[in-house]
């Protein structure tokens, strides 16, 4: 059985709306007035095992990032626990930090340093040894090499985001926590890099948070998936039993003849159909297409073309952030 | 706490500091200014009313507030510059610690005092054939006690920085200059008004300033002066470090650091 690597337990994180103005607070307290809060993450429960990478998905404001700061020690949660290579993060923060790591596309380092240098400075601060061969490593794995000596301020979003990637190498973590990390990357490089994360999980069981907005990346690289909206955990699976989880598929026809009847038959079986031009987009459930196709046969309906798009974890991911609100 | 940690940010700072003008200007421009400004006045001070007790007394003065000033505003600064490199949350992800932090951005500020009181010294001496070493031992004890006082200040800064964001970061380099009338840098306590020599007698840098001015009156000083100074400057030492880290709690609890980015 693999090992947890982490655990957090009935994580909360509430904030206190801090009153706009100097007038406002004075008045909240001459009134007694209660200050109002909120919970950014509402009592969530997850764990990642050794090697296993797990993609922590949500539309913006889900709590995501609350999340990830919190398991940093960037943020110190209101309730719950954490626990990380089985000790308690609270207590042992610096000894859980050497052998973790983080990277977010969003996050700069220092402008002034170049890319060699960054490494070098990081690596010191984790305490690696073999501090040289590793940063040379680091730069032939993330093609940084012609950038090596430039400093990180004159490097393009693409470039800036392949560094912090490196940065969150440089330690060789156990547990490595993702922020967007192929935002702004270009597709090559993007493919590079979900190949590297992939053989990294493979060659040392390195456990690995991950969050994007990329769909078909999570569904490339995640082992599971927590969905997380307004601070709670939603659904919890692997990306394929996520996807399943939608009923619907969508039948795209163009139609040669009939488009009028065709419409006319998915309102009258409670479909949802959309026209783009010559095409008719159906979504129904699996088992109701030969229903649709016997029906469109008998209103003689012609089309040339069929295809029948399988739901995916972008489906459910529109859903779920579109529709429903969290238990 | 761990050296190579601490190492790390000296080094950081130190590679960094040569590729930024803005960072040269401010070892160098404004100390060199100002000992060249005062000293050129204090020559024609000299001229007019005679005696090089007045060189003494003034570019003595520079220099020494120069050392509140420059570990005051350097070590405020290693805070600052992680800030606008938004790099606050890669360092606080890492296992760094608040207090290697702090000394590492200490360390780099008494590397910068020490080439700026050199720079401004060796200035002082071809210029004016002034060596600030004519204070003797007691050169030691002053560079220290105003070295505990620019960092107390600094903590004091960093702490306000980081709980109010950037609408306080004027106060890096603002705040001394509130101090410095009080401290009787350039003229003795007693000229100032009653309610002023009360907040003076606050402040460690006024003993030292004072005890200066003896030295080159009278050619030796009272050393409670010192003893004051120095009970002072741990007394605010202590208050700006339970500041300072009290500040970083709140900071954590309430994700503060996270809007540096």
């Amino acid at each position: 059985m693999k090992k947890t690597i982490l655990s957090a337990s009935h994580l909360v994180k509430a904030y206190k709306a801090e009153a706009e103005s100097f007038s406002e607070a004075i008045s909240r307290l001459l009134r007694s007035q209660k200050t109002k809060s909120f919970r950014a993450v509402n009592n969530i429960s997850f764990e990642i095992k050794e090697g296993e990478i797990l993609g922590l998905l949500g539309p913006n404001g889900a709590g995501k990032t609350t999340t990830i700061n919190m398991l940093l020690g960037l943020l110190k949660p209101t309730k719950g626990e954490i626990r990380i290579f089985g000790k308690d993060f609270s207590l042992f923060r610096e000894e859980i930090l050497e052998q973790m790591n983080f990277s977010s596309a969003y996050n700069e380092l220092p402008y002034l340093l170049t890319v060699r240098e960054n490494l070098t400075i990081f690596g010191r601060l984790y305490g690696v040894k073999n501090l040289k061969v590793r940063v040379e490593e680091l730069i032939k794995v993330f093609e940084l090499g012609e950038l090596a000596n430039k400093t990180q301020g004159t490097l393009s979003a693409g470039q800036k985001a392949r560094l912090n990637l490196a940065k969150a190498f440089v330690n060789n973590p156990r547990l490595v926590l993702l922020d967007e990390p192929t935002a702004s990357m270009d597709p090559d490089i993007a493919d590079k890099v979900r190949k590297f994360l992939l053989e990294t999980q493979k060659k040392f069981k390195t456990a690995i948070l991950f969050t994007s907005h990329n769909m078909a990346e999570v569904e490339e690289v995640c082992d599971r998936v927590i969905f997380i909206n307004k601070g709670k955990i939603i659904a919890e699976d692997t990306p394929d039993g996520l996807a399943k989880r939608i009923k619907n598929v969508k039948v795209n026809l163009r139609i040669k003849d009939g488009q009028k009847r065709t419409l006319s038959w998915a309102r009258k079986n409670d479909w949802r159909a959309n026209v783009s031009g010559r095409f008719v987009e159906i979504e129904t459930t699996e088992e109701e297409i030969a229903w649709l196709l016997a029906g469109l046969a008998e209103e003689n309906v012609e089309y040339n073309e069929i295809a029948i798009d399988k739901p995916t974890l972008e489906d459910f991911f529109l859903q779920e952030a579109r529709n429903k609100s969290p238990k | 706490m761990k050296m190579h940690r601490i190492k790390a940010i000296i080094l950081r700072h130190l590679i960094t500091w040569p590729r930024n003008l803005e960072q040269i200007t401010d070892i160098f421009w404004w100390p060199v200014l100002e000992v060249l400004l005062w000293g050129f006045f204090t020559l024609y001070l000299g001229q007019t009313i005679g005696g090089s007790v007045v060189v003494s007394y003034l570019l003595g003065a520079v220099i020494f507030w120069a050392v509140i000033n420059i570990n005051q505003f350097q070590s405020s600064m290693t805070f600052m510059r992680e800030a606008w490199d938004r790099n606050l949350l890669n360092f606080f992800s890492s296992p760094l610690t608040i207090w290697e932090f702090l000394i590492g951005g200490l360390s780099v500020s008494l590397i910068k005092l020490i080439i700026g009181v050199i720079v401004m010294s060796l200035l002082s001496v071809f210029l004016y054939h002034f060596n600030i070493f004519k204070f003797g031992w007691y050169f030691i004890p002053f560079l220290i006690s105003l070295t505990l006082m620019g960092w107390s200040v600094s903590l004091f800064v960093t702490g306000l920085i980081l709980r109010f964001g950037w609408k306080v970061q004027s106060f890096a380099w603002t705040i001394l200059s509130i101090v410095q009338p009080f401290s009787a840098v350039y003229y003795p306590l007693n000229v100032l008004p009653d309610w002023a020599q009360k907040i003076g007698l606050m402040l460690p840098s006024t003993y030292i300033f004072e005890g200066m001015r003896e030295i080159v009156f009278k050619g030796g000083m009272n050393t409670n002066y010192l003893l004051i100074s120095f009970f002072l400057n741990v007394l605010y030492l202590i208050l700006a470090l339970l500041f300072y880290r009290k500040m970083f709690k709140v900071a954590f609890e309430k994700g503060l650091l996270i809007r540096f980015v």
